[in-house]
Order: C-alpha cells, then sequence, then structure tokens
C-alpha cells in the first residue's frame, strides 16, 4: 500500500519528462493522448474522478511547486474565472482549437499543407521548434504536424496553469483545466442517469 | 462537543478559532455559585459549497484527518465527525468551495 501511494505520488515526474522529451524530440508530443484519453476512460468506466484526485502528473506538478516549493502567493481566483460560463466556455474553446489542430493535421494528410515546425503558444505566436524534428523519413509528415500542434497544446496549457499556480492558488488551473471540466460533466452525467 | 470554562472572549489561537455561544452552568456550581457564566467550546468545521467545488481532490490531500472524499467524482464531502476544523483544505482549494463554519 505504502509503496503504491509513493509511486502515485511521482506522477508528476512524467510531466516533466514529457516536456522535456517534446523539446528534444517533437514525435513524443503523441505521449501526451494519455493525457487526454486516460481521465475520460476512468471517469467513463466507473473510477470517477480518479485522474484528478490521484494520478494526473500536472495537478500534482503544481502542487509541488505552489504548496511545496512556497511559489505560489496563494491568493484567490477571481470570482469570473471560477463561474460555470468560463469553465465550460474555455472547455468548448480548447475542443475548439483541437479539432482545428486536426484540420492541419488532415491538410498535410491530404497534400494540401506543409510542414510548420514550430510550436504555436496561446493559439497566437509561433515559436521555431525546427530542432526537435527529427524523425526524418520514417515517420509521416502529418504524424509530425500533429505532434506540433499538440505539444502546442499541451505547452501553453502547462504555462497558464503554472501562472495561475504562481498568480492564485497552487491548484487554481484545475479550476478550469478543460479535462477536469470533462470529467467532472461525465461523473454528474453518469450520477443523473443512475437516478 | 467539548463543554469547558472559557474566556468571556472569543479568541484565536494560531490554527484555530475558538467561539462563544450558549452558556452551561459553571464548575463553581459544586460549591454553591450558580451564574450561568460558562460557554460551550465550539469548533468550525468545513463545509463544501457543492456549486463550486470542481472536485479536483486537492482538498483530500492536505486533510491530516481524511475526513474529505469526492463524491462520485463530483463534489467534495466532509465528514463532521472526522473534522477538526484547520481550515487547510479551505486554504487550498482553488475554487473557494470551502467555508468554515460552526455546525449547527
Ligand atoms: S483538473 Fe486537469 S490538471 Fe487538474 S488534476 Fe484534473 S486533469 Fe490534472
Ligand atoms: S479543493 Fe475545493 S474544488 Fe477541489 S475538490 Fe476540494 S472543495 Fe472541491
Ligand atoms: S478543516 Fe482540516 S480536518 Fe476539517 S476537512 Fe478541512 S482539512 Fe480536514
Amino acid at each position: 500500500m505504502s509503496m503504491n501511494k509513493s509511486w502515485k505520488d511521482k506522477m508528476w515526474i512524467f510531466s516533466v519528462i514529457y516536456f522535456s522529451l517534446g523539446f528534444f524530440n517533437i514525435i513524443f508530443a503523441w505521449l501526451g493522448m494519455l493525457c487526454f484519453i486516460t481521465p475520460i476512460l476512468m471517469s467513463i468506466f466507473g473510477k470517477e474522478k480518479a485522474f484528478c484526485n490521484s494520478y494526473c502528473g500536472r495537478g500534482q506538478l503544481f502542487t509541488l511547486l505552489g504548496s511545496g516549493k512556497k511559489m505560489s502567493l496563494n491568493r484567490n481566483l477571481p470570482a469570473f474565472l471560477k463561474s460555470r460560463w468560463f469553465r465550460y466556455g474555455f472547455f468548448i474553446f480548447f475542443m475548439i482549437m483541437f479539432v482545428n489542430m486536426l484540420f492541419a493535421t488532415w491538410a498535410i494528410f491530404s497534400g494540401s499543407g506543409s510542414l510548420n515546425a514550430s510550436v504555436r503558444l496561446f493559439w497566437t505566436f509561433d515559436v521555431p521548434w525546427e530542432w526537435a524534428n527529427r524523425t526524418g523519413e520514417s515517420v509521416p509528415l502529418w504524424a509530425i504536424q500533429f505532434a506540433y500542434g499538440f505539444y502546442s497544446l499541451m505547452l501553453t496549457s502547462l504555462i497558464l496553469g503554472l501562472l495561475s499556480m504562481i498568480i492564485y492558488k497552487p491548484r487554481s488551473w484545475c479550476v478550469y483545466c478543460p479535462m477536469g471540466t470533462a470529467t467532472q460533466m461525465i461523473c454528474k452525467i453518469r450520477e443523473e442517469e443512475r437516478l | 462537543m467539548t463543554l469547558s470554562v472559557l474566556f468571556p472572549v472569543p479568541y484565536v489561537t494560531r490554527s484555530r478559532t475558538y467561539g462563544l455561544i450558549g452558556a452551561i452552568k459553571c464548575e463553581t456550581a459544586d460549591i454553591g455559585c450558580d451564574h450561568m457564566a460558562t460557554s460551550i467550546e465550539k469548533r468550525k468545521k468545513a463545509r463544501i459549497l457543492r456549486d463550486n467545488c470542481v472536485a479536483c481532490g486537492a482538498c483530500v490531500n492536505v486533510c491530516p484527518v481524511n475526513s474529505v472524499s469526492i463524491y462520485k467524482g463530483i463534489w467534495a464531502d466532509v465528514d463532521p465527525e472526522k473534522c477538526i476544523g484547520c481550515s487547510k483544505c479551505e486554504k487550498i482549494c482553488p475554487a473557494s468551495a470551502i467555508t468554515m463554519e460552526v455546525p449547527e
């Protein structure tokens, strides 16, 4: 049990490894799909919010830096960031941007676009990231474009989360994290069906 | 609930707030004094504002006596029997979904 617990508490290491790997080779960005699929599957198959509550490396990282390393100013989030419409609105915005990224991937797949080897932060600023494109011919171009797009989403949300951690409470990102919102929604729907 | 002879004004220690409510017969009743001058020590306990809770679990991880759990992934639940009113959960909650209140 204690072994199990200590292992569960170290998930933040995977978060750090993930972003480091993507820095050196963008194809590892694909691993981030685990952070999308795992929480959704867990809440659909009866594990409720176990991902957020016990396994999410990002949540642990924010606790570690914010509470452990005392990097957080521990202020309350402004009311509008906590409001339901902002949480749901951000979720919808995030999903639209995800689909937008799939279109960019499709454009390459269908041969109508060319690879954009940069990481787009905040859906606006392109940061050159060519050095991380080192798979050569072995991986199709569309998969590399997807990796760039996905890493952009992950890095943007990490930066938003870190800023929230510093300015507000350590886990403020979790209030409007799209995966947190989605899993809570799934749990609510499941509970309504049960009743 | 703890009954004790307490101070005439509410006071604050480093980690908890004690309040004065009500009055009960004091210990001096034994020796003939019957003025109702003492009070009941009542501790605040955590209460979850369910509409604000995002079920992140931050409160579960900080509670020193394991009195918080996440109900079906929807909101946090406090066991008032176990809660010692330390307010650690209130401080960590990113959604401001916890208040410290004296139970009714
Ligand atoms: S809300 Fe998001 S960041 Fe927070 S624990 Fe859940 S999945 Fe992780
Ligand atoms: S920390 Fe706050 S938002 Fe998170 S589960 Fe506890 S009460 Fe809910
Ligand atoms: S006030 Fe302290 S003891 Fe009570 S639920 Fe919160 S963390 Fe646990």
